[in-house]
């Protein structure tokens, strides 16, 4: 009888570990880069060029272009994202072609980021002509990110009880009127938290925009969008491999990590917090 | 005759309002299909650049040649057969660390630990899912493959352990949070019963949660896989990117992701080198597809027990 | 519902104006410019020292590769291809078929470096034993007079001009072996070697001055010669180094307007070679410099 207290003891103290294991992880990393990189941040280094070969100066273009990035993406995803979630939902016939879109919805979730930049180059920069652009790779990243706002906004839509569809009906509203004037409303905070999370993934990606236009340097920020542009994820890899003076240029990718690092989970941060905090406010 | 409030004002609002629910009935319709019409875009791509490959150069080889070589002056080689064992290798390296860890995590945050504790935890968690691959990547170029060095003295540090290890941290969070979220659906009268009747908590969670949160625990572990085949910067910046066939987890090795990412800037369009990178996508994609097919199966078919 | 709804769009209108703010530096004349990454940070430090004299231009510039310079100046999408080995005649077709004509300007010259680990005893190194080790027939560091030691082969990727030249003139187009480590840059053999024992790698010199209180950077010893020497501008300049090459940046045609300014800026002795030579390259002789200034009229 003991040794099965024992052997819980034992095993418990195991669980116990893996949960540590990652915190461990998440710590170490952390730690490594914010003590890698906090010597540099400072207001000269998120507001200006790089300089001297990139060994000196800060990196505003590439905030700038990461910032551009998110919110061109964010402008053709966002429209597409809520509105096929809402036909999911709202308008959707339960049978065979339903299903074939919510597993196409599921597939796009799965495909490795490489291949949407094999997409992004084959459709958009040779086929179309958009040519190495903002637009090329906001395009690739909208189609990626495209499942998280989807799913996401469907879960803020089933979240809407159905009696006030069924109220709304009932009192002689169409279906548009009913989602648009009593679903919508509701579910917009939802939608809005994955849509933020999904840009903060859309942020962080650097295998879609290698392909679709992202730039080692430029001398000046994008003229247009139709114009190649600098980006946080592609300078830290390319800074990490291609450069001479590793010394000097490690702690510039430190501190573009971090700035990197805080936008994500800055987006992230603000995204839960919404989250919570209109889950307090609809508590049907 | 019956006052028909609408057709007192000018226009026959019902109508009109009838006809703009059809009319937006018909453009949501159409945004419906833009999922679909993605994913279609991404095969036909794939097919349209990758197919001709298979005319223009030797397609058998490409599954059975074991040199991958395409732009050797004398005699170009594409065979992908390194690279499937690059990835087959990186990926099973993290699985062997990821799921163990992972499914334990998942069983101590939802049975055994304090609520205060799951409310730091899950924090933790979300930050590391959040972490762009990039980031991992650099980390294991920089910090992971000193340790590895130092610790394995192996002959190169950037090699297949060093990938699957960052590979697991990468896994780690979907495996948690789906195995989570499992064990939590399983019914409380479940357990209840299970310790009534004298079983331990362990024996509980052994046999009775376990069993029932499988489908949704295997879901989360074939989706991390999904997502550990699919990576690119990691693996491209902590493997070393050998094409060779090697067993030693030590050795560096290509995956099939980087080998598209570094490659793609060089090739002409239109050789056959950039077919046979199309070609290389094709496979990936329909792995991926097939896996995240088997995700869905095992989900759907267990969920209807409970 | 309206509440809600409100900061939304203001945050919507902040983005959009941040969004126009950026793009107001319209009215310049774009360079593209792409190409080898032995070459990225010179083209970098040339883009961002000529637009301080010139600010009618933005410059961007890219790595990739040579191989992906040529492919992307052949399809007539960047105006300046960068390139650490000449274009191959294929690639000349291929261009013509497309209606490009490439022109070529060398830059300077770049001598490749070859570095081991600083406690390997070895100092020298002949053509031949470097031909057998990268092609794989020399295994051990004690064929050539070193420590029992298996070599480990650090490279460069396939699209690397430096991979193509190194195949081209030391291994005389003979294959890579199938173990050699291919990195992504320069600095990364760099890094590679500096903590193996074992190992051995080619190099920009300009990448192994940087470090070469940490490297080992061998003589290298032309076949014909008594002796080996050492990768420095003179030996270079004079050929008694033999691993060496120029650096070129190719053009759609013969360059005009600001594009040909540029060039001539980056011949120029008192700029473009001086950026080049501060790295570590080898500027051109004067002579070469002509010779190329003759091409942009």
């Amino acid at each position: 009888m003991k040794w099965k207290k024992t052997k819980e003891i034992i095993i418990f103290s195991l669980l116990r570990l893996s949960a540590l294991f990652i915190v461990i992880a998440l710590g170490v990393m952390l730690f490594y880069i914010f003590s890698g990189g906090i010597g540099k941040i400072s207001w000269e280094f998120i507001s200006s060029f790089p300089t001297n070969g990139m060994k000196s100066g800060g990196i505003f273009p590439m905030i700038v272009g990461t910032l551009s990035l998110m919110i061109l993406t964010m402008f053709i995803a966002l429209p597409i994202g809520i509105f096929s979630a809402l036909y999911l939902v709202e308008y959707a016939k339960p049978g065979r072609f339903t299903d074939i879109i919510r597993l196409a919805v599921h597939n796009l979730a799965g495909v490795p980021s490489i291949v949407y930049g094999l997409l992004g180059l084959g459709l958009f920069v040779l086929f179309l002509g958009f040519g190495l652009s903002l637009i090329s790779a906001a395009f690739t990243l909208a189609i990626m990110v495209l499942p998280i706002i989807i799913t996401a906004s469907q879960e803020a839509l089933y979240a809407v009880p159905k009696n006030i569809r069924e109220g709304a009906l009932a009192l002689g509203s169409t279906k548009w009127e009913t989602t648009r004037y009593h679903v919508l409303p509701y579910a917009l905070p939802g939608m809005l938290t994955g849509s933020i999370l999904a840009l903060s993934r859309a942020a962080g990606e650097t295998a879609p925009i290698i392909m679709t236009g992202a730039a080692f340097y430029m001398t000046h920020l994008p003229s247009s969008i139709f114009d190649e542009f600098m980006a946080l994820p592609y300078s830290i890899y390319t800074l990490s491999t291609e450069s001479s003076d590793v010394q000097v240029i490690r702690p510039i990718v430190f501190g573009a990590i971090i700035v990197l690092l805080l936008i994500v989970l800055g987006m992230n941060l603000i995204a839960i917090s919404l989250r919570n905090y209109y889950r307090k406010k609809y508590r049907w | 005759m019956k006052f028909n409030k609408y057709k007192f004002w000018r226009y026959d609002y019902k109508k009109i309002r009838k006809l703009k629910d059809n009319i937006i009935r018909k453009i949501l319709f159409g945004f419906g299909l833009t999922a679909i019409i993605f994913i279609l875009l991404i095969l036909i791509f794939l097919l349209v650049e990758g197919l001709p490959f298979f005319f223009e150069a030797d397609g058998a080889d490409f599954f059975t040649d074991d040199v991958w070589d395409p732009s050797s002056p004398n005699e170009p080689r594409y065979g992908i057969l390194p690279m499937i064992l690059g990835t087959f290798l990186v990926t099973l390296g993290a699985i062997i660390i990821a799921v163990p860890i992972g499914i334990g995590c998942a069983i101590y945050l939802s049975e055994i630990a304090h609520p205060k504790i799951r409310e730091t935890l899950k924090p933790i968690i979300e930050i590391l899912a959040g972490i762009p691959s990039v980031v991992f990547g650099f980390f294991a170029l920089i910090i992971l493959s000193k340790w590895i060095d130092e610790f394995f003295n192996a002959t190169t540090k950037l090699n297949a352990l060093t990938g699957s290890i960052m590979l697991a941290v990468m896994m780690l969070p979907i495996i948690i949070s789906l195995s989570e979220d499992a064990i939590r659906s399983v019914p409380r009268e479940m357990k209840e019963a299970s310790l009534a009747l004298g079983l331990s908590k362990w024996d509980t969670i052994k046999g009775v949660v376990l069993p029932a949160a499988f489908s949704g625990i295997t879901a989360g572990v074939i989706l991390g896989v999904a997502r550990a085949i699919g990576e690119t910067m990691t693996v491209l910046m902590a493997t070393g990117n050998a094409p060779v066939i090697s067993f030693d987890m030590l050795t560096s090795m290509r995956t099939m992701t980087a080998t598209i990412a570094i490659e793609m800037g060089e090739v002409p369009y239109g050789s056959t080198h950039y077919h046979a990178l199309f070609a290389i996508g094709i496979i990936l994609f329909i792995i991926t597809l097939f896996v995240n097919f088997t995700a869905s199966i095992i989900r759907r078919r267990f969920r209807e027990r409970y | 519902m309206r509440e809600e709804i409100k900061p939304i769009i203001v945050i919507i209108l902040i983005f959009v104006i941040i969004l126009f703010f950026v793009f107001s530096t319209s009215d310049k004349i774009k360079i593209k410019q792409k190409g080898s990454d032995t070459m990225l940070e010179l083209a970098q430090l040339w883009a961002e020292e000529y637009v301080k004299i010139n600010d009618n231009v933005t410059i961007s510039v890219s790595g990739g590769g040579s191989g992906t310079g040529i492919a992307q100046l052949i399809n007539n999408q960047i105006d300046i291809a960068d390139a650490s080995r000449p274009i191959k005649q294929n690639e000349i077709e291929n261009a013509k078929s497309k209606g490009v004509t490439p022109v070529e300007f060398k830059t300077c010259i770049d001598g490749i470096a070859i570095i081991t680990n600083k406690n390997l005893k070895n100092n020298e190194i002949s053509i031949n034993d470097l031909h057998g080790i990268y092609n794989g027939s020399i295994k051990n560091w004690k064929k050539i007079g070193g420590p029992d030691l298996k070599i480990t082969v650090y490279g460069r990727q396939s699209n690397s001009g430096t991979y193509a030249f190194f195949q081209e003139y030391v291994l005389k187009n003979d294959d890579y072996r199938v173990d050699m480590q291919p990195l992504n840059g320069n600095a990364q053999i760099v890094d590679a070697v500096i903590g193996d024992e074992e190992g051995i790698g080619y190099v920009g010199i300009a990448y192994a001055e940087k470090r070469s209180d940490e490297l080992n950077i061998l003589k290298v010893k032309n076949n014909n010669y008594k002796s080996g020497f050492l990768p420095t501008i003179e030996n270079i300049t004079t050929g008694d180094y033999p691993i060496s090459r120029y650096l070129y940046i190719y053009t759609n045609g013969i360059p005009k307007g600001e594009i040909a300014e540029y060039v001539k800026w980056i011949l120029n002795k008192d700029s473009g070679q001086r950026v080049a030579e501060n790295l570590g390259f080898v500027p051109l002789t004067d002579s070469i410099i002509n010779e190329e200034m003759e091409k942009i009229t």
